[in-house]
């Protein structure tokens, strides 16, 4: 930052002449020389050869390339992986609730308007067909006759009372099958579209039972009036009754599952320059690659162009090689 | 004058008390004065700092900034505004006029405070104005340690809030004390969405039952049997499980608990800094800020002293111990100057006797240095200037001109007790030997002050650093003055004696008499040969001009602080988890590679608000180094830079600028740009700011002597932009509020309510757990409940999209402004700017509304250079007419100011000599040359004309004349030349920015001695005054 400075000798001229003058406080700051000392450029513009025709729409990148040893990598807590083909699962998780299989609950009512006299059945209660369930007396003819469950299951509701008045209409008691369930699962309005019969559902729920595995069986043709929202339901199978009707769920639909040949993980996709790229290695330098997404999951996007199935690239931790890059851009001087 | 004197001597009981009362009042000053390493050269600044959390830079510069900014508008003496708007910060600086009081500033600023308070939205944060300190004011820093550790960093940072904290406050002359590190205790309520959905509750619902069930209360009191008794309710919670057991919500009589909503922890604010301390990990450090004025020496000990009791009370394994302090470097400043004030005593002393020939003429004017310089040390306290390297460095460098007045006077006091008839009373030889001289040492003196005054004329941080040397400067030479006029006569009268015989010749003794039979030839040779008398000083002259333009230059030389600071930057958009793994491997690194490291402690980021406004990619690693003796990388500091430089360079994507401790502080203050040349882009739209300066920056770049050309960085921030869709919002019957509020409380996190624990308080905060909102991907899941009991996800009702977004806004004067910075090599920087307004015209075409501004340090000299050409005109003008009052002669005065070029040739020459640069010092190193040369002229010169005017010729009154006047000349050199000495040869903490002023003072005498002794007498015959000859 030294220069020569003219200004002490035109200064002593003018001393003499005039007898007046003073040496200009000169520029410059000791102090900062170091800064563009440390500035000097270690990384920089790099006409790289080999795979370059294959992204060619992308110039701005292709010079742009820094060093970064592995070790340097890792230690910053970046990961390397090789580029290869997988599964792609496409998910959804749903709210959910279990609700009872409305179409196997069953009523028991006495026939003619009776009153109560024997009561065998409790709520809860697990019942076969034809078990009697309670011993009525006809109000007109005072007969006795017995009030038989049609269908098995548990008794889920009673109405009947020891004495009480019951006419033909009043359900005396419900019986529900709660070895089959239904989980009805709220769809919003993006999500009625893609919800179809047959996806895998995996059910889960905070405090519940473990985890099964069902499928979509039944998309309501309807939409609710009320809150927009469209209804998928699974028929849920409980024989070992861990599921209590009123549960609520999640439900991770999964709506497509792909082979694809090359996919990363989301960490690896970085945003550079306004960009997608994907840091690739070619040889001792990091390049990046933008890269035109496919599909993808909550664990994978596929790759469409940009990254071949073989090629090392940074799958966690990019962001340490984008600062790298940035910096030797900000010393080369260059800018976007 | 004569009064004066002869009033003195008749009175002499009485000036001897008044002499030692004002050497004891300048004891008594000097130990009342505030003593600090450096003068401090902080604008005058008031800062408003408004953190509003979560807010993004754009909107933080929408809603606080700008009507902050506007509120300050128009203040009395302001300068102008700056401000930042970062992430979740807006800085915004108010500078004033130089000079004007800080506290009166403040109270204008507060003021206004109140008008921005209420157009600042309710909810984004409230204004606060930052601490009253300067960029000297960050004395200590301290680490809280766990020596065991047992301790979380939430317990640290509680204890160093709470406790430490809590007791340094107190400390007199503290004004804050900053913490940084850790985590801020906070009681945490993380809750499940599934949970909302679950149970049918909301987020703001929830935060509304938070606040609802954690209050006190009072309700007055009630009377039984005659007494009164207060009555009061309880019902603050206490603990985490106070907050578990609230309910949110009763369906059908069962409760609904906080807890089975998620999870209720003991966690960490969310948090924009941290410390890491010898790559060990993280650290709870505190930062103490002195209140402007006060006196650092005293404050730090307090600090310390304070300190050492906290320690004794902390909880077991914890200790507080301070890692950077200014003590040492105030010490060590100090004494360097002090160590160079008194050897140059002591040198002084020695000449005196060496060349006075006896100790009592030698006593009586080595008085004359504790007199002015205790003089001076009352100025100090009553113009409220402390004890620094520039104001001590003053008094050193006027230590040797101190005397000169003082050695005229007993100089020829002495002469006449020698030559004068027994008869006269010593008395009255006293008074007649004073009197005469009295009229040129006043005039000598006089303008000795008059050419110290353009510095007082500086602005800005060259006048904050030299004006204290100007002050000091000035009131010793006052002090001296006095000395020499009412003080010296009668120290004379008292002790010194009438020689046992008188001597008859003029013959003198001792050193002074093998100069003088050397010196006689010789003068007598140039008075005889003018012409050679005039070629000598073309010589002289033409080495200057041969030697001038060598000389490098720069701007004040670097104050070695010895501790260094590593200023980092990493990415904008690094995360505060990733910078720490970044800084973690560097602190590593240097203490790997780097045995002179004794201890590194980073900042990352941001502490609490007051001191700095860094983003999270920003680090400041403190490098705490061993004696210089013990180095071995390096054996000097510049060397230990390059070491350091170089070993950084490839640190992966990292940028590194060494500096120091205080270094750093002031530059945060001052210009905000650190380059020589700063061009300003003004403007509305941040996208085209960033395009053109860098179109800008390209066109530097391309011209000749540009260096380092760079751009600020204004991007790169990552956003995630949730851009809501109006129309689906009202399709659900939502409102936008409604789908921030949520957003809001669920994302960022929102306070609801404190507990309390005694007086320490902690903040509840809401916000949903981590796994619901970490990633873009899930925040479309949120879900916001509307009147129907509905919960629509945000992904129904926004566009959610990744961004990039500016890092930071800058603006001045109510304008976006984008910086682009150069250094300038090889070509004077006021043609570069003019070429690059005419290029920037021609290349870059700039939208309406956009503007390019100059600035930087070449502003600041160019400020400089503008007042100095003003006022080194006027001064030397004044100098002119003193001479010619003096005088009254125009040919004398001018042949006194002949000496200035020749003093400066010397002065240049011995720079170059030393290898120094041309600097401010070094500039006010030639403006006390030009008092040292024309008093050395003045004195000879008046002698001369008082030799002609008692009839000796010409040419042989200037032989006689330069004869008679060789001791004192040659005494007033040396003594001066000497006094500096020490400074030109100090090592010390602040010697590198004495050493060019001593070194252009000790060679400008060097050439003005020989002028006034060869030359001067000389030329005198040309310009002596046809009035004295005719007389």
């Amino acid at each position: 930052m030294k220069h020569t400075l003219p200004s002490l000798s035109r200064l002593i001229c003018a001393a003499l002449v005039m007898g007046m003058g003073l040496p200009a406080f000169a520029q410059g700051d000791a102090g900062h020389a170091h800064e563009q000392k440390a500035q000097k450029k270690h990384t920089e513009a790099h006409a790289d050869s080999g795979s370059d025709t294959k992204h060619a729409g992308h110039e701005e990148h292709e010079n742009a390339a820094t060093e970064l040893a592995l070790d340097e990598l890792k230690a910053l807590g970046g990961v390397v992986a090789i580029a290869g083909p997988t599964t792609l699962k496409r998910t959804v998780t749903l709210p959910g609730e279990i609700r009872l299989d409305k179409e196997a609950v069953a009523h028991v009512s006495p026939r003619y308007a009776a009153q109560i006299v024997e009561v065998n059945a409790r709520i809860g209660d697990v019942v076969e067909a034809g078990d009697t369930l309670a011993v009525a007396e006809s109000s007109q003819t005072l007969q006795r006759f017995e009030l038989k469950s049609l269908v098995g299951g548990t008794v889920i509701d009673r109405h009947a009372s020891l004495g009480e008045q019951l006419q033909p209409s009043d359900a005396a008691f419900e019986i529900a099958d709660l070895t089959r369930l239904w989980v009805d699962i709220a769809l919003y309005p993006r999500q009625i579209g893609r919800i179809k019969q047959g996806q895998p559902v995996r059910l889960t729920t905070a405090f519940g039972p473990k985890p099964v595995t069902a499928t979509v069986d039944y998309i309501a043709p309807l939409v609710d009036e009320q809150l927009r929202t469209g209804l998928a339901r699974v028929y849920l199978d409980n024989e070992a009754g861990h599921w209590k009707p009123g549960m609520f769920v999640e439900a991770e639909v999964t709506l497509a599952e792909s082979p694809v040949a090359v996919a990363v993980p989301p960490s690896a996709l970085i945003n550079y320059e306004g960009e997608t790229v994907v840091f690739v290695r070619e040889g001792e330098r990091w390049h990046p690659r933008p890269v035109t997404l496919g599909e993808e999951s909550r664990e994978q996007v596929e790759i469409l162009s940009g990254l071949e199935a073989g090629e090392a690239y940074v799958s966690e931790g990019g962001f340490v090689v984008k600062a790298n890059l940035l910096k030797s851009e900000l010393e080369a001087g260059h800018h976007h | 004058m004569q009064a004066i004197i002869r009033a003195a001597l008749q009175n002499r009981l009485l000036v001897v008390v008044l002499a030692l009362a004002t050497v004891a009042g300048g004891y008594a000053a000097y130990r009342s004065l505030p003593v600090d390493a450096y003068p401090d050269i902080s604008p005058s600044l008031v800062q408003v700092f408004v953190e509003t959390e979560g807010l993004a830079p754009e909107e933080v510069e929408k809603y606080v900034t700008y009507p902050l900014e506007s509120a300050m508008n128009g203040l009395p003496k302001l300068d102008h505004i700056r401000s930042v708007s970062n992430f979740g910060l807006s800085v915004v600086n108010i500078y004033f006029e130089d000079g004007t009081d800080i506290y009166f500033a403040r109270q204008l600023v507060g003021e206004r405070l109140q008008a921005a308070r209420e157009a600042i939205p309710e909810g984004f944060g409230k204004p606060e104005m930052g601490p009253i300190t300067t960029g000297l004011g960050q004395i200590l820093f301290y680490v809280l340690e766990d020596t065991t550790g047992q301790y979380s960093g939430t317990e640290l940072r509680e204890v160093q809030d709470w406790i430490v904290k809590f007791n340094l406050q107190t400390v007199k002359g503290v004004t804050e004390v900053l913490s940084i590190g850790g985590h801020v205790k906070q009681f945490q309520v993380r809750i499940d969405p599934q949970a909302l959905l679950r149970y049918d509750v909301s987020l703001p619902q929830i935060k509304a039952r938070i606040e609802a069930n954690n209050a006190n209360a009072g309700a007055q009191f009630i009377v039984q049997n005659d007494e009164q008794y207060i009555v009061r309710s309880v019902g603050l919670a206490k603990n985490l499980d106070d907050l578990r057991q609230i309910v949110v919500k009763s369906i059908d009589g069962v409760p609904v608990y906080l807890h089975q909503l998620g999870e209720l922890t003991i966690g960490g604010e969310i948090r924009r800094g941290l410390v890491t301390k010898d790559a060990e990990g993280e650290a709870v450090v505190g930062m103490v800020l002195k209140l402007i004025g006060a006196n650092t020496s005293n404050v730090i000990s307090a600090v310390k002293k304070e300190l050492a009791s906290i320690n004794a009370n902390l909880p077991e394994g914890m200790t507080v111990t301070p890692y950077y302090d200014q003590a040492q470097l105030v010490e060590a400043a100090v004494s360097t100057v002090t160590n160079a004030l008194l050897q140059g005593i002591v040198l002084v002393a020695l000449v005196l006797i060496a060349f006075m020939g006896g100790w009592r003429p030698s006593l009586v004017v080595a008085l004359s240095i504790p007199f002015s310089v205790c003089l001076a040390l009352i100025g100090m306290k009553w113009f409220g200037i402390s004890a620094n390297l520039m104001s001590l460095g003053g008094l050193a460098i006027a230590i040797g001109m101190m005397v000169d007045g003082a050695v005229v006077v007993v100089e020829n006091i002495d002469r006449s007790l020698h030559h004068a008839s027994p008869e006269e009373s010593r008395l009255h030889i006293v008074a007649r030997a004073s009197q005469a001289v009295a009229r040129p040492i006043l005039f000598a003196i006089s303008i000795i002050i008059v050419v110290f005054l353009p510095l007082f004329s500086l602005q800005g941080v060259e006048g904050a650093t030299f004006r204290p040397l100007a002050y000091t400067v000035s009131l010793a030479m006052l002090g001296s003055l006095i000395f020499a006029l009412v003080v010296a006569p009668v120290a004379a009268s008292l002790l010194m004696r009438r020689p046992k015989v008188a001597s008859e010749e003029d013959e003198p003794k001792g050193l002074i008499g093998y100069l003088a039979r050397g010196y006689q030839p010789l003068v007598q040779r140039f008075v005889n040969h003018r012409w050679l008398a005039l070629g000598c000083a073309g010589l002289v002259l033409a080495v200057g001009l041969v030697i001038g333009p060598r000389l490098g230059s720069e701007f004040v030389p670097r104050f070695n602080e010895g501790d260094l600071l590593i200023r980092a930057t990493m990415a904008p958009s690094i995360s505060l988890e990733k910078a720490k793994s970044y800084v973690h491997l560097l602190e590593q690194r240097i203490q790997a590679r780097f045995p002179e490291v004794t201890q590194v402690v980073t900042r990352l980021g941001r502490g609490e608000v007051g001191a700095h406004a860094d983003p999270v990619n920003n680090a400041e690693i403190f490098v705490a180094l061993k004696p210089k003796d013990e180095w071995q990388t390096a054996d000097t500091l510049d060397g230990l830079y390059r070491a350091i430089s170089t070993e950084l360079e490839d640190f992966p994507g990292t940028k590194f600028n060494l500096t120091q401790p205080i270094a750093a502080s002031v530059d945060e203050l001052l210009t905000g740009t650190k380059a020589e040349l700063a061009a300003k882009l003004f403007g509305d739209d941040l996208t085209v700011l960033d395009r053109k300066a860098g179109e800008i920056a390209e066109v530097l770049r391309g011209m000749k002597g540009a260096e380092g050309v760079q751009k600020d960085q204004v991007g790169g921030t990552p956003q995630v932009r949730i851009q809501l869709n109006r129309r689906a919002i009202a399709r659900y019957n939502l409102n936008i509020s409604d789908v921030q509020e949520t957003l809001r409380i669920a994302v960022g996190g929102a306070s609801a309510g404190q507990v309390f624990e005694g007086i320490r308080r902690f903040d509840i905060y809401l916000r949903l757990q981590a796994s619901a909102r970490d990633r873009t991907e899930v925040l479309g899941d949120l879900k916001i409940r509307n009147p129907q009991g509905l919960e629509v996800p945000l992904n129904e009702l926004a566009t959610i999209e990744e961004v990039v977004g500016p890092r930071q806004i800058t603006r001045e004067n109510n304008q976006r402004f984008i910086t682009i910075q150069a250094n300038v090599l090889g070509r004077d920087i006021g043609s570069f700017v003019a070429e690059a307004d005419r290029v920037i015209a021609e290349q870059v075409e700039l939208p309406p509304g956009y503007f390019l501004k100059w600035g930087g340090q070449f502003e600041l000299q160019q400020q400089a250079n503008k007042r100095l050409m003003i006022v080194v005109p006027i001064t030397l003008a004044l100098v002119f007419f003193m001479l010619y009052a003096n005088f009254g002669s125009l040919r004398n005065a001018l042949l006194i100011m002949l000496n200035i070029p020749l003093a400066l040739v010397g002065g240049a020459v011995s720079l170059w000599l030393a290898g120094l640069s041309l600097s401010v010092p070094a500039s006010v190193g030639f403006i006390a040359l030009f008092g040292i040369a024309l008093e050395n002229g003045l004195v000879l010169v008046s002698y001369l004309n008082e030799l002609v005017r008692n009839g000796v010729p010409v040419a042989k009154a200037c032989v006689q004349a330069a004869m008679a006047r060789l001791r004192p000349v040659v005494m007033t050199a040396v003594t001066t030349g000497l006094g500096l000495m020490p400074l030109l040869f100090a090592t010390g903490t602040g010697s590198e920015v004495q050493r060019p002023l001593a070194a252009v003072v000790i060679g400008g005498l060097v050439t003005a001695t020989i002028l006034t002794l060869l030359i001067l007498p000389a030329l005198y015959p040309w310009f002596s005054d046809p009035k004295n000859t005719e007389q």
